[in-house]
């Protein structure tokens, strides 16, 4: 099993990880989930984060050939456009793109210039399409749950997760966005958890957890399978969604979900600007 | 947590004073009334938002319309001191249900040609109709029996006012709490020199005023205070003690102010505030927005 090497950033604001996933025998690599910078309260963007991934590209003089997403993440704005115009490289996320599309499109009264078709990626994947980073090979599994759209990226002995698991003591993330759903995500769980044993796990966030001072990024399939708080072996499908619907109910909106839905539903670029040359994201009010 | 206090009045022609704390937005709300007449006025009633959500509610705001219920008081003017930048202002939602007028300092009118042009709001009249009156330094109205004044206090916003009311003065976004200090005077309009000058004239009322601030954070844990006295604050206060001299005074706020994130709703609150409350228009679709300029602000600290 092809061993890539994978090289993470942290951006501890959002808890979120990136990736470059490299090819062992060549230059090539993908960059998975990445983050533009984004202070809500005074409306700033910022580069900084991203920056720190296009400088380790040219440091080690490699070739992007993928800028992927997990999903349309509801906590962080997506880095894609700007890292595509700086290093090249497709973007892809999960095909059902189109249906977080229709839903947000309509919550944020998106004009008709925002198409819900998908086409502001270059691949659109579903379960069971491959990929290539050289001569590493990616697979898609269709992981929704957390999202309609959630894949999990499978590259070698390496498969990156997005928002299904976390590490084994923090358990699993929420399904009670719009169209999320927790009997889905356990699915997609057991998906995951019936790759080989030792398949490496990288996960999209980490929040620390009771008893533990440092974020960690990485686990395994057999680490899961045995410890993780919300569904180790043995937990039913039943007891899973009773868990995770009664925790979601008591779980706050993420602090930047209108911002980043409206921008990552657009592959991370941002709404038109108005006739002044000014652009907006919007909020709408009393909506979620 | 104590969030509300009753400031008994001690006489004829001075004020009952309850405040109302909100923790989510750390600010103070009031209702002033006059024990003769049971006629009252609301200063900076908060109307609630969620920005995560985007969801609004008016559980301050019904808060202080109860309390005015149980005290069998008559509302006369619903106030705001300055168009607030860290929460909504609940002031049209009262008026609509008291039919009580609404009111702010004059120059809100400059604050809404500042922000007509960040929001992009080409046909909004920045002429402040969106009040029922506008208040200059000096005049002077009625609640009940209650003679109050308008003293012009600029600095933290360039259209902020103190309402002094008999003893009373509530002079929101100037001077905190002693242990806290003074208000940041860095949002667009906002000046440090001229913050200071509004505090010296708030220094100059009577020693025994009654001074009432628009917010409190609670240094040291401590349980929210509103309520301090001129003498107090001249005193104690930590920005104004050991001879602080205007120089010293506008070099410590302009350091400080530069380490400061902006409030988390100013763009936010902004919209609905120069509106004297309201909420944006719906869209076509039924449904309304707040906007968020983007890369419009420039200069805070990074939240």
């Amino acid at each position: 099993m092809p061993h890539p090497i994978v090289t993470h950033f942290f951006d501890e604001p959002t808890n979120t990880f990136s990736y470059v996933v490299q090819d062992p025998d060549g230059k090539s690599c993908a960059i998975l989930d990445s983050v533009l910078d984004f202070d809500y309260a005074a409306g700033r963007t910022d580069v900084r984060s991203a920056d720190e991934i296009i400088a380790f590209v040219r440091d080690n003089g490699l070739e992007v050939e993928w800028i992927l997403e997990t999903h349309v993440h509801a906590d962080h704005l997506s880095a894609a456009p700007y890292l595509h115009e700086m290093l090249g490289g497709k973007t892809g996320i999960g095909a059902n793109i189109t249906v977080v599309q229709d839903v947000f499109g309509k919550a944020f009264n998106a004009g008709t210039e925002f198409a819900r078709d998908g086409s502001q990626f270059d691949r659109l994947f579903e379960e069971g399409d491959t990929f290539a980073i050289g001569n590493l090979e990616g697979r898609v599994l269709h992981t929704p749950g957390h999202t309609p759209a959630c894949l999990t990226y499978v590259i070698g002995n390496a498969a990156f997760v997005g928002d299904t698991l976390f590490m084994p003591d923090y358990g699993t993330a929420r399904c009670d966005f719009p169209g999320g759903d927790a009997r889905t995500l356990f699915r997609s769980i057991q998906k995951v958890l019936a790759l080989p044993g030792e398949t490496r796990i990288f996960l999209c966030h980490d929040y620390k957890a009771p008893d533990r001072e440092e974020y960690q990024h990485e686990t395994s399939v057999a680490e899961q399978r045995a410890g993780n708080v919300h569904v180790h072996e043995g937990v039913s499908e039943e007891e899973f969604v009773r868990m995770r619907t009664e925790r979601d109910a008591t779980l706050d909106m993420p602090k930047l979900i209108l911002p980043s839905v409206q921008v990552n539903m657009r592959a991370g670029q941002m709404p038109p600007a108005e006739d002044n040359g000014q652009v907006y994201l919007k909020v709408p009010v009393n909506k979620f | 947590m104590n969030t509300f206090d009753l400031s008994n009045s001690t006489g004829a022609g001075r004020p009952d004073v309850a405040g109302f704390f909100d923790p989510r937005t750390f600010s103070v709300q009031y209702v002033v009334s006059d024990p003769a007449t049971g006629k009252c006025a609301i200063i900076d009633p908060v109307f609630d938002f969620d920005e995560k959500s985007g969801a609004t509610a008016t559980h301050h705001a019904d808060e202080l319309l109860a309390y005015i219920q149980e005290k069998g008081l008559e509302v006369e003017w619903v106030l705001d001191t300055h168009p607030h930048a860290d929460h909504f202002s609940a002031a049209r939602y009262l008026s609509d249900k008291t039919g009580a007028p609404t009111a702010i300092g004059e120059k809100v009118v400059e604050v809404q040609k500042l922000w007509k042009t960040i929001y992009h709001w080409p046909d909004f009249p920045a002429d402040g109709s969106q009040w029922d009156r506008l208040f200059a330094e000096g005049d002077t109205f009625r609640i009940g029996e209650l003679e109050a004044r308008v003293m012009f206090s600029p600095g933290h916003t360039l259209a902020s006012i103190t309402y002094v009311i008999g003893d009373a003065a509530f002079v929101h976004d100037t001077l905190f709490q002693p242990d806290f200090g003074s208000a940041r005077a860095d949002f667009p309009g906002g000046d440090a020199h001229q913050l200071w000058r509004s505090i010296q004239a708030i220094l100059a009322l009577p020693d025994e005023t009654r001074l009432f601030t628009g917010h409190d954070y609670m240094p040291e844990g401590r349980e929210p205070q509103w309520e301090s006295t001129v003498r107090e604050q001249r005193d104690t206060n930590k920005h104004l003690v050991g001879g602080v001299t205007a120089e010293d005074y506008v070099a410590m706020r302009n350091e400080r102010d530069s380490e400061l994130p902006m409030p988390k709703l100013i763009l936010h609150s902004l919209q609905v505030n120069t509106r004297g409350g309201r909420l944006p228009e719906p869209e076509a679709n039924g449904k309304r927005y707040l906007k968020i300029p983007l890369d419009a602000l420039e200069g805070a600290a990074w939240e």
